[in-house]
């Protein structure tokens, strides 16, 4: 490719300041996440104003409250009678926000969705879900891929057989279909944490044979390198040969494997909520928001409900340059 | 050449019964079948659920059930589908059909596609074209195929002039030929570049690879030394020394053209495999789970034994006699 | 280690009647067909014969790095071929192999030092007790004392040598199976390897099988020699003076 090497350091950024937020989503997040304001049905987003309807200017950015239009049920107008600052670190002590305004005014700095909950608390908890999901995923995977690829290529015979027939046959079939094949054995009605997991553990155990392949070739050439003859010549054990020199370059594959593996993961769990078989209601994922994108009222009248596809974009480009930009310079090491 | 075909033959018997009963003993395991939604109605007594289960076969020994699922296989049924009450080959052969009618296209489309950037790109590395083509490619690849199909219905409910999903409009059986087949047409349009696009980021990337090494051969410098045009050049030298990496990609992309047609259909209500498959899992009937899965991997063979023949038909060199690819 | 009450000269690792077949693409390939040699302690037994004749493969044999497929490798009188996996390995630290490719078994991520104290690590050495004993090892070869934490790739020709044959040292052996252990090196680095390897001999009462098609060095080094031609021993005696090892060698 071109000489020039990858950038490192927007995606680690990206990444770090996506993770942080999906961590500290309970205080992020201006509202709880299921809270359901009937009267503000797929509200546009709120708007930050500095200047008021008098033309005054304000030093702190406040909103105004959205009510109905009058004569046209779905629509909103600014009710500008009252100002509302916009306060940081609000809230009583235990349930303080990091921003918020004061009611009866709503903070909705991505609009609302067809429920009247605020898109914005929703996307941040949708990131927990989401992100999470598809890192636990690719980790189980890639350690189910050194564990198995390991052992396959340093004793190879019959295990190796098996592992390798095994992962050809879970290959032959098109990822997405034997995900929904796999899923269709599985509890569909299940709550919020224990779908999580069973998604995690899923996606982790139909994820391994990439991974497994990739670190058998590894340790398979490696296992056949002088220096691990010469440590068997000096009595080294199968656990120190493993350890010592098998491992280490194992590990190396399997980190550029799980960088590869984390946006798939991801978007896997997203796909799998957007069909309503992963992660159900209430809690949020960043495929199920996508779910009222589908219905042709809201794509004609609420565009901001495509505001939760941009995150996913984000991310997944992210770790397409970290993963691009680490394989560069694993290649300058090595 | 009869080795390769001999080989994926069996490779697709020995899916289709590791598949399957893999299928049956999940389901086996796993609590639930085709008649939960019914237990739970207060209606439903007790002897009227046994009657049910006997008539759908449900309370035989999972043995049998999968013996006479692998006679029904032989007699060309594929088992049966309790939800639309047909055999299930039928069923799914006709959404199979729909799939390779939205993917086959759309495979054309994204290869065209990734052949014009991917020749731009690499006729001159790192020049504005390459950039261009590089960067269109690694932004295409960070947009999910759900979100290209979501952005296509936003597309087509904004602008009014493609259809919103489907594949026919309801008034198309009074049309005649001509006009179902642009009907059709139309309703194939947005999902087939969607599909198209999402596959072409992967594609590009290789065949930008394979033509600039392709194109510092030395027998292509020489060739442009004679004097041979540059589209020339591009078509019937290096196209060619180019052909094998890209012919195995293609067989390798094929999973991903029906995992990523899968979520166009289900997005876009194009009544393929997907769907079906979708619906068959929520209704936890059984057959069809396995025959929409099974079909899945027959197309996946299916496109490496094309990928193995075009190769086999490109490279002179799998023809001689003993040549092993 | 090192039974002293061994007298020199008794046999320290004998082949009796050793053959070893691999297979390869589906072939059969004798490597070796009914071998008998002996090696007495305290030696130096010269192994030579053209390329291919099946010296290296004799030698890793003689180490137990493979089994025969025929035949029994014995050592101080006891055969081999029964023991235990663990028994073997215990027994392999006595019977070193420097092997022709001295970079290959020196592992990318190691420093020199490292090298050298992997065979303690291996036997659960504490790591202060390690380096220290790696740092003897390293003067031992003569090898500076700056090299030892640069990378083991990073060394030249002679300095690799020196490093395998350090780390075989650290397994306190009995025999050293050198295996084309001076191809490829400059006559002054070899004539400085040479001298180290008679001095060591001395100091560590070792036993040498030298694998080598350089008859000079061959003669200047060996008190006995044995000649392989197509995997078979066609020559075995004490050494006879320069004109018996120039002798044409019998036709394969």
């Amino acid at each position: 490719m071109s000489g020039r090497r990858p950038a490192l350091a927007w995606p680690v950024a990206v990444l770090a300041f996506l993770h942080l937020i999906a961590l500290g989503a309970d205080v992020v997040a201006p509202y709880d996440p299921a809270e359901q304001t009937r009267e503000l049905i797929w509200a546009p987003p709120t708007k930050l104003h500095l200047v008021d309807a008098a033309g005054r200017w304000h030093l702190r950015p406040f909103v105004y409250r959205w009510r109905p239009a009058d004569g046209a049920p779905g629509r909103y107008v600014e009710d500008t009678s009252r100002i509302f600052p916009l306060r940081l670190w609000s809230g009583e002590a235990g349930t303080r926000r990091l921003l918020g305004v004061e009611p009866p005014a709503r903070l909705h700095l991505l609009g609302t969705d067809g429920l009247g909950r605020d898109q914005l608390s929703r996307l941040v908890h949708g990131a927990r879900t989401s992100l999470f999901a598809g890192l636990g995923a690719a980790l189980l995977a890639v350690a189910a891929g050194l564990l198995l690829g390991t052992l396959a290529g340093y004793f190879g015979g019959w295990l190796d057989d098996l592992l390798m027939r095994g992962s050809e046959l879970a290959m032959a079939l098109p990822a997405l279909y034997l995900l929904l094949a796999a899923r269709a054995f599985l509890p569909l009605e299940l709550g919020p944490a224990a779908a999580w997991g069973l998604i995690v553990v899923l996606l982790g155990l139909l994820g391994w044979p990439p991974a497994a392949r990739l670190v058998r070739g590894v340790v398979l050439a490696a296992r056949r390198r002088g220096y691990v003859g010469a440590a068997r010549g000096f009595g080294a054990s199968h656990v120190y040969l493993l350890r010592r020199h098998l491992l280490p370059p194992a590990l190396a594959v399997g980190l550029t494997q799980l960088v590869l593996l984390v946006p798939q993961m991801i978007l896997a769990e997203v796909t799998l909520s957007f069909l309503g078989l992963g992660v159900s209601e209430p809690t949020p994922s960043w495929g199920s928001m996508l779910v009222p994108l589908t219905s042709y009222p809201v794509l004609a009248a609420h565009g901001w409900a495509f505001l939760p596809a941009l995150p996913l974009v984000l991310t997944v480009l992210s770790y397409h340059q970290l993963a691009s930009a680490g394989r560069q310079r694993l290649r300058r090491t090595a | 050449m009869l080795r390769v075909v001999g080989r994926r033959l069996l490779h697709a018997a020995v899916l289709v019964l590791a598949v399957s009963a893999a299928c049956f003993v999940l389901a086996e395991l796993v609590p639930g079948d085709f008649l939960a939604p019914a237990r739970l109605d207060p209606r439903a007594s007790a002897e009227s659920l046994e009657a049910l289960r006997a008539r759908y076969g449900l309370d035989r020994p999972l043995h049998q059930r999968y013996l006479s699922w692998l006679g029904s296989v032989l007699r060309g049924e594929m088992g049966h589908s309790l939800a639309y009450g047909v055999p299930v080959a039928p069923l799914v052969l006709g959404r199979a059909g729909n799939t390779l009618l939205l993917s086959v296209p759309a495979t054309a489309l994204a290869w065209l596609l990734a052949l014009i950037l991917g020749a731009w790109g690499a006729r001159r590395p790192g020049g504005w074209g390459d950039r261009l083509s590089l960067g269109l490619g690694a932004t295409l690849q960070a947009v999910p195929e759900l979100v290209l199909a979501l952005l296509a219905l936003l597309v087509a409910a904004r602008s009014g002039i493609f259809p919103l999903g489907g594949m026919a409009s309801l008034s198309a059986g009074e049309l005649g030929f001509w006009g179902r087949l642009v009907d059709v047409l139309r309703h194939l349009a947005l999902p087939t570049l969607v599909l198209a696009l999402a596959l072409v980021p992967v594609l590009l990337r290789h065949v930008r690879a394979a033509l600039s090494e392709a194109l510092e051969q030395s027998f292509v410098h020489a060739a442009r030394g004679h004097g041979v045009g540059e589209l020339r050049l591009l078509l019937t030298y290096a196209l060619p020394a180019a052909a094998p990496p890209l012919l195995a990609l293609f067989g390798l992309s094929a999973g991903t053209l029906l995992s990523g047609s899968l979520v166009v259909e289900v997005v876009m209500s194009w009544p393929g495999l997907g769907p079906l498959l979708l619906d068959a899992v929520f209704a936890r009937d059984l057959h069809v789970i396995v025959g929409a899965t099974l079909l899945s991997g027959l197309l996946l063979v299916a496109g490496n034994l094309l990928a193995d023949l075009l190769l086999y038909a490109v490279d002179p060199r799998l023809r001689r006699p003993g040549a092993t690819p | 280690m090192k039974p002293e009450s061994a007298a020199a000269g008794e046999p320290l690792v004998r082949a009796v009647g050793v053959g070893k077949s691999y297979r390869r693409g589906g072939r059969e390939v004798v490597a070796l067909r009914g071998v008998d040699l002996t090696i007495p302690r305290g030696a130096t037994v010269a192994l030579t014969g053209e390329s291919g004749a099946g010296k290296s493969t004799l030698g890793r044999l003689l180490a137990l790095a493979e089994r025969p497929s025929s035949g029994e490798v014995e050592v101080a009188g006891r055969a081999t071929s029964g023991l235990r996996a663990a028994a073997r390995l215990a027994l392999r630290r006595r019977l070193q192999l420097v092997p022709q490719d001295a970079a290959g078994t020196l592992s990318p991520r190691f420093s020199c030092l490292q090298a050298v104290a992997e065979p303690l690590a291996i036997a659960g050495w504490s790591r202060r007790r390690r380096r220290r004993r790696a740092a003897e090892l390293l003067a031992e070869v003569a090898l500076p004392a700056a090299v030892a934490d640069r990378p083991a790739l990073a060394a030249s020709g002679g300095e690799k040598r020196r490093l395998v044959l350090a780390r075989a040292l650290a397994c306190e052996p009995e025999l050293l199976i050198l295996d084309e252990t001076f191809v490829g090196l400059d006559l002054s680095v070899q004539a400085r390897l040479v001298n180290l390897l008679l001095e060591l001999k001395e100091r560590r009462r070792l036993t040498y099988l030298l694998i080598s098609h350089d008859l000079s060095l061959v003669a200047h080094l060996a008190d006995r020699v044995a000649v392989l031609a197509g995997g078979r021993l066609v020559e075995d005696r004490p050494r006879g003076g320069p004109q018996a090892i120039f002798r044409p060698l019998p036709p394969p």
